[in-house]
């Protein structure tokens, strides 16, 4: 079987430009806690004024988590796609790393849609549920379905490892 | 386990070893040493059919059912 590498150089680009763009994130976000200056940049262009700071913190904390969750996915799905050019299928490691990022995929676009929730009701002061079917690929089912996906792969992965042992043990 | 392998037994009866039988049934020593200790999982009939023609014997001779109650 040839190896994924136009599937590795993706996830690779993916992953440096994700990653990035947390620490640039994570860097702004510690420069304003030591500064104590505005929150302008988690795209709040006008902050209400009796807006609960303890809240914003919150809408922060919940955004880092959703990025680290996504990035640390992303880099499990690196490990994952380098582990095929050993041409070994269907090991442990493989099986966990599958689990792994479908599990952190799936917590980051929920985590996404509870921040989008918590943002409209915290700095518009309305509460707007929008779990609507968009034609795109950043869509929240697709990226749903596409984690739960990889958790179902790796439940495959662990039955054809079985098969594979017992076939390798049947004399 | 509830299945015995009693090929050790019937090695000894024939004064084969384990090497020269894995040799003339075309299967590695290491695969035979598995079978042996009740590590596999199955057992091609044509294996057996192999062991049983070379070993002389019955399938039953080699595999023996224990109940473990």
């Amino acid at each position: 079987m040839r190896p994924p590498i136009l599937l590795k150089t993706i996830l690779d680009i993916c992953f440096i430009f994700s990653a990035f763009s947390l620490v640039v994130f994570l860097i702004s976000l510690i420069i304003t806690f030591s500064t104590e200056t505005d929150l302008s940049f988690v795209s709040i262009e006008k902050p209400p004024e009796d807006l609960n700071n303890f809240a914003l913190w919150g809408l922060i904390l919940i955004e880092v988590i959703k990025t680290c969750a996504f990035v640390y996915g992303l880099y499990v799905l690196r490990k994952l796609i380098r582990s095929f050019f050993g041409n070994k299928l269907y090991t442990k490691l493989q099986i966990t790393a599958l689990n792994l990022s479908g599990r952190l995929i799936c917590l980051s676009v929920i985590l996404g849609a509870v921040s989008e929730f918590l943002k409209k009701m915290i700095v518009d002061s309305r509460i707007e549920l929008n779990f609507g079917f968009e034609f795109s690929f950043s869509s929240f089912w697709i990226i749903l379905a596409f984690g739960i996906f990889l958790i179902f792969l790796s439940k495959v992965f662990a039955n054809a490892r079985q098969l594979k042992q017992e076939n390798e043990l049947t004399i | 386990m509830g299945i015995i392998i009693n090929l050790d037994k019937i090695l000894e009866r024939e004064g084969m070893k384990s090497n020269e039988l894995a040799e003339k049934i075309g299967i590695t020593t290491a695969n035979l040493s598995i079978l042996k200790t009740g590590k596999a999982k199955a057992i091609r009939f044509s294996t057996l059919e192999a062991i049983c023609e070379i070993l002389n014997c019955q399938p039953g001779d080699i595999l023996e059912y224990l109940d473990e109650k």
